[in-house]
């Protein structure tokens, strides 16, 4: 690697996360050390620090907003959870679906609509915040991340406790695909809701 | 008697030190001079984004001014923010100063001894 060369992926980590009014002047002084020599892990371990210290300046000016934003997009995803369960529900699944392509198709589809609300709740909380939207953006992210992660250690611990006899290679297996499948669809989640919420948009330096 | 600045406007440690960096630098304060001053005089790693963070802060309560600079390829044609101090914050570390030296003055573990 050229040791000159900022790494891209914190340069693009820092243009889209970093919420200070200063963020393309802090990119260009990272970028400018760089030149003048620094590692690339200086340049990382500075970069991941503007982006949590413009989140916490933020927090610190509009608590209210983005105590506003975050609690929008939980009220949409609690009404779509609901929505879901409603309409989603076995009994409204045709059985003869099962095992057709039909049923790969409608479950693209629905993969297709969740991810759609995921990006109209970034939209919703990123609106609902106004200038402190990434800051909102982000924090709705993570006690969404955070809920999932203890619904999920949850559901297994229930599952274990009531279930099968408990064996430790079945165990790590479960956790292993299931998690994996849940990784994977949050991270899905994550994307589309920060799309929404307009922290992937391409904006030119100043 | 002093006027005592309102409880928003006390200056922390650390924007006292951005400050007084800032001082020193003249017309060529920004992000990079600044955390290379305070990283040498006080021995610490200091990061970019807390130096711009605590100069947001100062901008705010009106203890600084910037103004965007040049923008030259090794920033990836970024352009620097110069920071430059009000007469409002000069009269504010001058107030820290002399508030400090009250405090320092008279304590006898903190003098330094003579050899």
């Amino acid at each position: 690697m050229n040791p000159r060369r900022p790494p891209a992926l914190a340069t693009w980590l820092l243009r889209h996360l970093g919420c200070s009014p200063n963020n393309d002047a802090v990119v260009g002084d990272l970028m400018e050390c760089q030149s003048d020599g620094k590692s690339s892990l200086w340049y990382w371990r500075q970069a991941v620090s503007a982006i949590l210290a413009s989140w916490v300046s933020q927090a610190k000016d509009h608590p209210w907003l983005i105590l506003r934003g975050i609690t929008a997009g939980w009220m949409v995803n609690w009404a779509w959870l609901f929505l879901s369960s409603v309409l989603f529900r076995e009994s409204s699944y045709p059985k003869w679906i099962v095992g057709t392509k039909l049923e790969i198709a409608l479950m693209l589809a629905l993969l297709l609509v969740v991810l759609s609300v995921h990006a109209a709740i970034g939209w919703v909380v990123s609106r609902t915040s106004a200038e402190s939207r990434k800051t909102a953006v982000i924090g709705y992210i993570l006690t969404t991340l955070m809920f999932g992660v203890v619904q999920f250690g949850l559901q297994r611990f229930l599952f274990w406790r009531a279930g099968p006899p408990f064996e430790w290679t079945i165990f790590v297996m479960d956790i292993v695909i299931l998690g994996g499948f849940a990784g994977v669809f949050a991270i899905a989640g994550v994307i589309a809701t920060l799309f929404g919420g307009g922290l992937l948009k391409n904006r030119k330096a100043q | 008697m002093n006027e005592m600045p309102r409880p928003n406007d006390a200056l922390s440690n650390f924007e006292l030190m951005v400050l007084l960096a800032l001082i020193r630098l003249g017309d060529e304060a920004y992000g990079v001079p600044i955390s290379a001053a305070i990283e040498s005089e006080s021995g610490r790693d200091v990061s970019i984004g807390s130096v711009y963070a605590a100069l947001e802060r100062l901008e705010t309560k009106g203890f600084v001014r910037s103004a965007l600079g040049e923008a030259t390829a090794a920033r990836g044609g970024r352009a620097k923010r110069y920071f430059e101090i009000t007469g409002k914050g000069l009269k504010e570390v001058r107030h820290t100063q002399r508030t400090l030296v009250r405090l320092w003055t008279g304590i006898p573990k903190l003098e330094v001894e003579k050899t």
